[in-house]
């Protein structure tokens, strides 16, 4: 077992160093920026960097007054969520894929996926609870920008 | 072979109740087989119709279970997939809309999909696109807590299609619990009605509350059948049949609807099975029915074609009388023993027949013709002798009617035997036949008599005399020759025979003429000595009318008293009266005296001589008796002639015995003459009754003495007193030295042997005197006195002796 968990943590490691060299090499070709949206019942008016980390790889589940945070997640292949995992979670979205398929096994469920930045807004305003990220571009009426992202 | 009739008839009425019996046997078998099988089958058939039935509704039933179960799982796996979740966003991404159109190319649904929000309207739908935004029909929804609904058979309202359906409730993602729309799938009733279908059997589904939602009858229920069918009854009635239906039910846990699946057996099924079956017993029928039924017309005709033979020989025997036919004999069974019996009847009536036909010619041949020679007999001549005549009569021939008689042959037959007698008849048949042409006729009346009829002599008396005369030579020189017996032991015989012709012309004469004509000759033959042929002639006719008479007249004779006793005195030396010899006269009314010697052989040959001989002696006797007291007579001896036939009576003794006790005379006055022949017939018969009598003091004299071949040594035998010289020899005796030498050899024999002597016939002196000096001492003949009567007699007596 202590093999197994110290090969793990050099996994990690190293997908780690990947990723931070990823963000530096093409970091400059991604324009526009990353609103993030939540649900007007959010008791919070505002979720730092810190706090998406742990929201989006599912560490805290529930809001500070008691209800689930249903957290939002863009399409896979969207660039927008590139570069949200690039630079919000520092990780490559192929590891974050893996993290949260393990997540699921172990019966808590992987962000909600959402084709558009429109639909991730429109989830957002009808869900309680619910955070997402859009592109800055999108109509944000009926939901709370609990952070931008440059 | 008798012509046998053609097939066809023997099947005849015996073969037809066979045949129909057999038929009626072998119909009500296969058609109590067939019953019990059908009934059989139909109970099994039922039966297994039951459970194919309930074994079909069953299984359409789980069918429809299982695709709606799929169905079901299905549509819930869909309503819980992530993309669910933009129903929250109103599919603001389309990709619901994307993911149901994909589903139904995948999963090649029957029906559509579609998608409601929370609020239960209309998100998106593969089946109609434009429909977004419309509500959920009432029916679809579900009820509050539940997340799944059956939607029972109704129309779809976006489609107008009938469907069933399978409603969910889309469970939120991201927070357990919260339903965040509905998901409905819906399936053509169409593929459940082909889900339906069967072949062999019609369903009927019935929803929980008894409405019908397929019909796979093809007509509408009736009421009634709907009931039955309500009521699970077993048997659905459809017009005049019964069909039979099967139930099945949903499992309670399983999910889908609540239908009742009724099962109806197809109108078809059942008849259609009890219709093959049918064909296949008709089938059967035939196809056993046909070899049996040749095979029973084959036994039919095996069994029965005997009898037709039996019964067609049985009428060709009736009709023909051949009783030589026979039937084969087919086997060792009944029939076998009926044909052999009928065989055996055959042919023992053939045997009978043939032993009564033997038997009737054996009679017509003892009706004419003679067992013994096998000739020809009398009533057979009598019918050849009347052809005779009537052809002679026709033509003018004469013809000749012979009767033979063989000489002796009575004696001879009584001496030799009957079996000797016998052969020499058939001999002289045999011999008779070579002497006679074919045409002439032989036969045997009986005895030692044969007739020989000659047909077509000539025309001419004297030629047709000769040409039986030599005919008649022939035959007496055949019978001449000699007979040589069977028996080796006995001799030879030469017999000779006596043939009497009587020739004929016409037909004026009848059978019994001729023969009497014939007989009469003969007897003449007879009469001049025998072995000799004589024509019958009138004059014949009239000497044997004669004599005839004169024997019937003799036959009266002693009742008539007609006869005389004739008295001749002999004498001794000196002339003394010593007797008489009796001599017999007959004093015939019409004829006057008839001499002895004309009716004495005719008593004889008729026997008559032994009671008129009785006669004689008892009238002597009685004379004898007569005498008694008369000094002159009382010492007289009367000499008495017996013939042979009277001396060889076996009671003659006894008469004579008789006599003399009645008469009570002195037997030794009683002095019987016998011939030489009388003797000589049976020498020892004759000395045994001579001895008897000479016992009793009768004496005898031998008659005509010399004549004969009296042996000198039964001479010394014979009890003799007396010898008599015959007259013939005393004629002559003065005259003929033989004759002298004769008497005198006589005389002196008499002396040596102690005889008397006595001379007849002495009619002169000179006789007499040679006599007495040669030494005879009594003398009887004219000189001394002819034959007196009994007055004369006594008259003569009584003056010799006065």
């Amino acid at each position: 077992m202590a093999t197994a968990a110290g090969s793990k943590a050099r996994a990690l490691l190293l997908l780690a160093l990947l990723a931070f060299f990823v963000r530096h090499g093409y970091g400059a070709n991604t324009g526009g920026s990353i609103i993030v949206i939540a649900n007007p019942s959010v008791p919070v008016a505002s979720v730092s960097l810190k706090e998406l980390v742990t929201i989006y790889l599912l560490r805290v589940t529930l809001w500070p007054d008691g209800q689930p945070i249903v957290p939002v997640n863009q399409e896979a292949d969207s660039r927008l969520r590139s570069r949200f995992s690039e630079t919000v979670l520092g990780q490559q979205p192929m590891a974050l894929a893996n993290y949260w398929n393990q997540m699921h096994f172990q019966g808590k469920n992987p962000p909600l996926v959402m084709d558009s930045s429109q639909a991730v807004a429109a989830f957002v305003r009808k869900v309680p609870g619910a955070i997402g990220y859009v592109s800055a571009n999108t109509p944000t009426e009926g939901v709370k920008i609990v952070e931008r992202l440059p | 072979m008798i012509p046998f009739a053609p097939f066809p008839r023997y099947l005849g009425p015996f073969a037809r109740k066979v045949l129909l019996l057999l038929t009626a046997l072998f119909v009500i078998t296969y058609a109590s087989i067939s019953a019990i099988i059908l009934f059989d089958l139909s109970a099994y058939q039922r039966a297994a119709t039951r459970n194919e039935l309930s074994r079909l509704a069953s299984a359409k039933l789980n069918n429809l279970a299982v695709e709606f179960s799929h169905q079901a799982v299905n549509s819930r796996a869909w309503a819980r997939l992530d993309v669910m979740n933009d129903l929250v966003t109103n599919d603001v991404d389309q990709r619901i809309a994307r993911a149901l159109g994909q589903m139904k190319i995948q999963y090649r649904l029957p029906g559509n999909i579609y998608a409601f929000g929370e609020n239960g309207n209309l998100i998106t739908s593969n089946a109609v696109p434009g429909a977004r935004g419309r509500s959920m029909p009432s029916n679809w929804r579900l009820t509050p807590g539940d997340d799944f609904r059956f939607i029972d058979k109704s129309v779809d309202p976006y489609t107008g299609q009938a469907i069933v359906a399978f409603s969910n409730a889309v469970p939120a993602a991201y927070a357990p619990g919260k339903t965040i729309g509905y998901l409905v799938v819906t399936y053509p009733w169409q593929v459940v009605a082909s889900l339906l279908h069967a072949d062999n059997a019609s369903l009927v589904v019935l929803n929980h509350s008894g409405e019908v939602l397929y019909n796979g009858m093809g007509t509408a229920l009736s009421p009634a059948g709907l009931e039955r069918l309500r009521a699970h009854a077993t048997r659905y009635p459809a017009g005049r049949t019964d069909y039979m239906v099967a139930y099945a039910k949903p499992p309670d846990n399983r999910v889908g609807p609540h239908w009742q699946l009724a099962a109806i057996e197809s109108s078809n099924s059942m008849k259609d099975y009890l219709h093959t079956a049918w064909e296949q017993i008709a089938l059967g029928m035939v196809l056993l029915g046909v070899p049996l039924g040749v095979l029973t017309i084959g036994i039919t005709y095996r069994f029965t074609r005997p009898l037709a033979e039996l019964t067609a020989t049985a009428l060709e025997i009736s009709k023909s009388s051949d009783l030589s036919k026979r039937v084969a004999v087919t086997g060792r069974d009944e029939v076998g023993l009926l044909q052999r019996a009928f065989n055996e009847m055959t042919s023992r009536l053939q045997q009978d027949i043939i032993e009564r036909k033997k038997a009737e010619t054996e009679i017509h041949n003892l009706a004419f013709f003679d067992p013994l020679t096998q000739l020809p007999n009398r009533r057979f001549l009598h019918g050849r002798v009347e052809y005779a005549l009537n052809s002679s009569a026709l033509h003018g021939n004469h013809g000749a009617l012979m009767f033979i008689d063989l000489d002796h042959f009575k004696k001879l037959n009584d001496t030799k035997g009957h079996e000797w007698g016998d052969q020499l008849l058939i001999e002289v048949a045999k011999r008779l036949k070579p002497c006679v042409r074919t045409t002439d006729t032989i036969a045997r009346l009986g005895g030692d008599e044969f007739v020989v009829l000659l047909e077509g002599l000539s025309e001419r008396p004297e030629e047709a005399t000769t040409q039986a005369r030599k005919v008649a030579e022939k035959i007496l020189n055949v019978i001449t020759q000699p007979f040589v017996p069977k028996d080796r032991d006995a001799d030879e015989y030469q017999g000779t025979c006596s043939i009497g012709i009587s020739l004929f012309r016409g037909n004026e004469t009848t059978l019994n003429d001729l023969l009497k004509q014939a007989d009469i000759a003969m007897y003449f033959v007879k009469d001049s000595g025998r072995n000799a042929i004589r024509f019958f002639d009138v004059g014949m006719q009239s000497a044997m009318e004669y004599r005839n008479a004169l024997e019937t007249d003799l036959r009266r004779v002693l009742s008539k008293r007609q006869l005389r006793l004739y008295f001749q005195p002999q004498v001794d030396s000196v002339g003394r009266i010593l007797g008489a010899e009796v001599l017999l006269r007959w004093e015939h009314p019409e004829h006057g005296l008839v001499s002895p010697v004309e009716f004495i052989p005719l008593a004889e040959e008729t026997g008559l001589i032994v009671p008129i001989g009785l006669w004689v002696l008892e009238t002597a006797c009685a004379q004898l008796n007569a005498w008694k007291g008369g000094p002159h007579t009382r010492t007289l001896v009367l000499a008495i002639n017996v013939s042979a036939r009277q001396f060889q009576q076996p009671d003659f003794l006894a008469r004579v015995s008789e006599i003399l006790e009645r008469t009570a005379v002195d037997p030794a006055q009683l002095k019987l003459e016998l011939t030489e022949s009388l003797i000589l017939d049976n020498v020892s018969a004759a000395i045994t009754t001579m001895r008897a009598l000479k016992a009793m003091g009768i004496g005898f004299s031998m008659d005509d003495f010399g004549t004969g071949y009296s042996s000198l040594t039964y001479l010394k035998l014979l009890p003799l007193d007396q010898l008599k010289i015959d007259r013939s020899f005393i004629r002559n005796i003065a005259t003929d030295p033989n004759d002298a030498a004769i008497v005198r050899t006589i005389i002196a024999m008499g002396k040596t042997l102690g005889m008397d002597v006595i001379a007849e016939g002495v009619e002169t002196e000179a006789q007499r005197e040679f006599l007495e000096l040669q030494g005879c001492r009594a003398f009887q003949g004219y000189l001394f006195g002819k034959p007196l009567p009994l007055p004369d007699f006594e008259q003569l007596l009584g003056v010799r002796q006065a």
